[in-house]
Order: structure tokens, then C-alpha cells, then sequence
């Protein structure tokens, strides 16, 4: 339960970093949040 | 003259009977206790070298005051092992004040005291030295697995003290000291 | 189209290249090994038969069985504990691919924490694979994590209260193997694995069993056996044989306060005699330098030989290294000797076995020589 909890807001999290990727102008902030991607894909696709 | 050559006689003989059975009878006599300063392992070792040499002994891993009844030697094998007090329930402090009591006690009832350090570089170390150095230091005789001195730590101590070091390389090979020791 | 959204678009195309990169790698690991049982072996098993959550989950791990049809005692050996811990993965591939039992049974599970060899420790920079030249040619063996992963069991609570004694460790231990006997049916994914294994004791009546692992060179308990105060005289007689081999153990004793681990729950919740042995692992120390395979079996690294040569940690490091070959020996030659004075104290169960190398013909000859 707890697990699919973790999952859900771990994909909230990616959905607002990728509005926020979309909607900041400052190349280097958006930089930082494809850190932050990076591995939280990995994790919503149960790779890593 | 036959009176005064009877006498000179008897006083001779008496004299070496005398030393003959002081050499006989071993300094460090039985039954012995062996305990643990710092509760390693170690002190299992120890018993089962000494049930090897058929000795008379037992073994208290936490001896205290009332273990020393009729013991001649106490031979104390130091070596700290976390794993070993947490085996004991006790806490270090505890374990530290324990060897320090027990060994005034042996020094109390002039029981000899004889360090057996076996665990070689494993029972070094800041935390085994406060007790190898309390140990040492109080020993009469010390047997030492050579691989424990490689800094001459003991043999320094043993050289201070004037006392009796065996270094050997191996724990089976103190079985030699031991029986020496004994008998 | 605006400036920030090309680079967005961008940003997200690099993102998806290199998560699909590391995928590739990271999903490699989930392939397990081929392991080469020898002839004598009698059945192949799995957890699962002892706790049927784990049923196709990766903590199914795999269960060797080799009986010799003659009355004796039996023998369960685990590697891969903590899968980062080679030489007691590879000690369990060199038993389960030579031994041959003439009295009494063996079990090996070579990879207890079969989850653990799906991934790696983060933050360690540790190489997946190591590479060893066999007789068939080039093996992979993974190199895994300490814990099971966390796709198996996600989150970490922040404390983990061990079951059933409440004692409380690291959140991060939830996930080790080593603290969670003896585990339920019904609790983590990790307890089930423990449980599944102290089920496998109790059914399977194992008389000793022995638990291989590793540590850091500067940890104090390396080089040892570590018995529960059952089999103490046992764990005593072997350190004092294996001298006769000039090798040295030291001796400890499980401490009744340290829940969790198998030398003290197997021996409390079961009637087998458990030992738990470590051997000195230059790759999880903290002082090591360059992180790759080639560390892990060759074990020789310079900044542990600068800490030897400057004295300025006391650590127990050969300069020679460490290699894998010498750290199975010593776990090889201690199952032998624990065995031996096993057999010198049982009056009614014996285990006899050959075939297996000893610490000098390993040291000779090299693991990759025993391996198929």
C-alpha cells in the first residue's frame, strides 16, 4: 500500500517538474529539474 | 668430633631436603582460574589449551572476588570485543572496573597472576590496549601470541616490570609456556 | 516556437537518452547467473517452497540440494547474505560445483538475497560484474547490493523496528537480510525471506549451518567465526585447528542482545548450531581508492597499502592483497574446520564430503581452477 502511495507521489512530482521544465525560461534552472528526472523515471518504470 | 660431624651431617641433608622440595613445588601452582579483561573469545581459547594440558582450572568470563576461593593463579586473558560484551551484558566501564577489582583482590590473597594474550593484532588497539595495559602491568608472568607485539608494547611492559615474557607464534604454541608454567 | 521550450524539449530528449541507457544497464542485472551443479546433485529447489509470497518475486532464491543417501547430518551453507560480498557468493558456486557427500546432505544457497544481485548500492560507484577466466571460458558474476532492492520494498521507514524484538536499527536495514531473522510469513519482503530460510532450518532439520560474508578491512571483526554460545566449544576447537593450517581467526561470540542476525536467531529459534564466518574485502572499505572489478578479485588496493606502510590505521591488510582466491580459501578451509570439529563431537551424525579444494590448492591454483 504503502509502495503505490510512494509511486503516485512520485509521479506528482515528475508531472510538476515537467511543467515546470516547460514553463521556466531560465536555461539553467531547467537544468536542474532534468536532474530531478533523471531518476524519478527510473523509479516510476520500476527500472532503478 | 663424632657428635659435632653427626650434626654438621644432619643439618646438610636437611638443607638440600629443604631446597629439593622448594625446587619441587612450582611457583605458580594449581588450581588455576582463567577470566576474560575485556571479553573477547579469546578466553575459550584459552580453556581449551588448558584442558589439552590436563591442568586443573575453570573458566568465569566474569570473575569476580568469590571466584578467587581457592585459587593459586589467576591467569587473565585481555582482548575487547564489542560482540563479547554485548554477549556478557556488560558495559565497558562495568567490564573495566570488573578486571581492576578482581586483580586487587588476587594481589590481596597473593595469588599469582599471569597474562595470556592470544588474539594477536585482532586484540589491539585503542580500545584492547586500556585493558592490556592494566593486565600486563599486573602480571607476574606474561605468555603473548607474537603477532600482539609486533610493536614490543608487552616486551617493553615486561622489560619494566622485570618480568617473564613468552612470545610464540602461534595459540597452539603457547600450549609450551603453559605446561612449563604448571609443572 | 519559443527559446525555453526548445531547450525544454531538448532537456527531456537528453533525459530519456540517458535513462535508456542506464536501463539497459540496470535492467542487465536481473539476469542471474548459470550456475554448473556438480553431478551429485539431488534437487534443485527454491524459497518459495518455504514461504510462498516469494513465488515469483526475485527473492526466490535458488536451493541446492546434495544428499549422499547415507545417514548423517545436515549442512546448509549460505552465500550472498550481502551481495557485495563476493567471496562468500563464489565460496557457496566452488561447493555447489564440486562437492560430493558421502555421509549426510549438504544445502547450499549461493545467493541468499537473490533481490540484493539485481542492483548495486547507490553512492558507491561500484562496478555490476566481475569476470573470472573458468574452464569454459569467461564467467560473469554479479556484484550486487548489501540489502534487497528497493524495487522489492520501497519506502525505508525512517526507523526500522526489528521483528520481533523491537529493537531499533537504521531505516535502511528494513532491506538486510542479516537483521531481519527470524522474519514472518507475512511481513516485508525482506522477513519473508528470512523466514523462508528459517523455515528451510526447521523442515529440512539442518544441523549446522553456516553463514559466509565479508567486511571492510577496518572493521574490527574480520578474519573471524562468530558462533551463538551453543556451538562456542565447536567455533573454539576449528579456530585452533585452522592454526595447524597456519590460519588465523579470530573468535567472537553472537551477542543476546544484537537481534536480527543469523548466528543469534538461527541458533534461538531453531536446534541447528550456527556459525557465521568473515573474511577482509578491500572494496567495501571506506579507505579504498579506484572502485572496479579488478578490486574485487584482486583485492589489492594502494591506499590500503599506504594505511599499512604509514601505520596510520590499525587495519589488517596483507600488502601482498586480498585477492578473491585467498578469501574463499579461508572461507573453504573454516567451513572444513567448523565441520570437522563438528564431527569430533557428534556422537550419532557425521558429514563427510570430498572434492572440494583446500586453502592451499586455492591459493595454488586460483578459484577461476574450481569453478566450471
Amino acid at each position: 500500500m504503502l509502495f503505490w502511495i510512494y509511486i503516485i507521489i512520485v509521479s506528482i512530482i515528475t508531472w510538476i517538474v515537467l511543467v515546470e521544465l516547460f514553463t521556466e525560461r531560465d536555461w539553467k534552472k531547467q537544468i536542474a529539474l532534468a536532474m530531478l528526472l533523471i531518476p524519478f523515471l527510473l523509479r516510476i518504470f520500476q527500472i532503478k | 668430633m663424632k657428635f659435632l660431624t653427626y650434626a654438621i651431617l644432619i643439618f646438610f641433608f636437611t638443607a638440600i631436603t629443604f631446597s629439593v622440595s622448594n625446587a619441587q613445588t612450582p611457583k605458580y601452582q594449581q588450581p588455576i582460574l582463567i577470566s576474560s579483561a575485556g571479553q573477547s573469545a579469546d578466553v575459550i581459547l584459552a580453556g581449551l589449551l588448558f584442558k589439552k594440558l590436563n591442568l586443573e582450572y575453570k573458566t568465569v568470563n566474569l570473575a569476580k572476588e568469590s571466584d578467587l576461593k581457592g585459587i593459586k593463579t589467576l591467569v587473565i586473558v585481555p582482548g575487547f570485543s564489542s560482540k563479547g560484551l554485548g554477549a556478557a551484558g556488560i558495559s565497558r566501564e562495568d567490564e573495566m572496573n570488573r578486571v581492576v577489582e578482581l586483580i586487587n583482590s588476587a594481589k590481596e590473597k597473593k595469588i599469582r597472576i599471569v597474562m595470556l594474550h592470544i588474539g594477536g593484532n585482532a586484540r589491539r588497539g585503542n580500545q584492547s590496549d586500556n585493558f592490556n595495559k592494566l593486565v600486563a602491568e599486573s602480571s607476574s608472568y606474561m605468555i603473548v601470541v607474537s603477532q600482539g607485539d609486533e610493536d614490543k608494547f608487552f616486551s617493553n611492559t615486561a622489560a619494566d616490570k622485570k618480568v617473564t615474557i613468552k612470545l610464540v607464534e602461534k595459540i597452539v604454541d603457547a600450549t609450551g609456556p603453559i605446561k612449563e608454567l604448571f609443572n | 516556437m519559443k527559446k525555453h521550450l526548445i531547450i525544454a524539449i531538448i532537456i527531456l530528449v537528453i533525459v530519456i537518452t540517458l535513462d535508456s541507457i542506464s536501463a539497459i544497464e540496470f535492467i542487465a542485472m536481473k539476469s542471474p547467473e548459470k550456475l554448473y551443479p556438480e553431478n551429485s546433485i539431488t534437487k534443485e529447489a527454491s524459497l518459495s517452497e518455504y514461504c510462498s509470497n516469494l513465488k515469483g518475486t526475485s527473492g526466490d532464491a535458488e536451493i541446492y540440494f546434495f544428499d549422499s543417501g547415507n545417514p548423517g547430518a545436515t549442512v546448509l551453507v549460505l552465500g550472498g547474505t550481502h551481495p557485495n560480498e563476493s567471496a562468500g557468493f563464489i565460496s557457496a558456486v566452488v561447493l555447489l560445483e564440486n562437492i560430493i557427500p558421502k555421509e549426510g546432505k549438504f544445502i547450499i544457497i549461493p545467493q541468499a538475497c537473490s533481490s540484493g544481485f539485481t542492483c548495486t548500492d547507490p553512492m558507491e560507484g561500484a562496478p555490476e560484474f566481475f569476470t573470472l577466466k573458468t574452464k569454459s571460458g569467461l564467467r560473469k558474476f554479479r556484484y550486487g547490493s548489501r540489502v534487497s532492492s528497493p524495487l522489492d520494498q520501497w519506502p525505508d521507514p525512517l526507523v526500522y523496528s526489528q521483528y520481533p524484538s523491537g529493537q531499533q536499527l537504521s531505516g535502511f536495514e528494513t532491506r538486510n537480510l542479516n537483521r531481519s531473522y527470524p522474519g514472518r510469513n507475512d511481513g516485508t519482503f525482506t522477513e519473508e525471506v528470512g523466514f523462508a530460510i528459517m523455515e528451510l532450518i526447521k523442515k529440512e532439520k539442518v544441523d549446522v549451518a553456516i553463514d559466509l560474508h565479508e567486511a571492510a578491512p577496518e572493521i574490527p571483526i574480520i578474519n573471524a567465526i562468530i558462533v551463538h554460545e551453543k556451538c562456542r566449544d565447536i567455533g573454539a576447537s576449528a579456530v585452533l585447528n585452522l592454526e595447524f593450517d597456519n590460519l588465523q581467526y579470530a573468535l567472537e561470540i553472537s551477542p543476546k542482545k544484537f537481534r536480527g542476525l543469523s548466528h543469534r536467531e538461527w541458533g534461538d529459534g531453531t536446534e541447528v548450531l550456527p556459525f557465521l564466518m568473515e573474511t577482509s574485502n578491500p572494496i567495501q572499505g571506506r579507505l579504498r581508492g579506484r572502485t572496479n572489478s579488478e578490486l574485487i578479485v584482486s583485492g589489492k588496493d594502494e591506499q590500503y597499502e599506504r594505511a599499512v606502510e604509514t601505520k596510520s590505521f590499525r587495519i589488517s591488510y596483507e600488502l601482498t592483497g586480498e585477492p578473491l582466491s585467498i578469501r574463499v580459501g579461508r572461507h573453504i578451509q573454516g567451513i572444513k574446520a567448523i565441520l570437522d570439529s563438528y564431527n569430533d563431537v557428534s556422537k550419532d551424525k557425521k558429514i563427510i564430503f570430498e572434492n572440494i579444494p583446500s586453502y592451499d590448492d586455492l591459493i595454488k591454483n586460483g578459484v577461476e581452477t574450481y569453478l566450471k
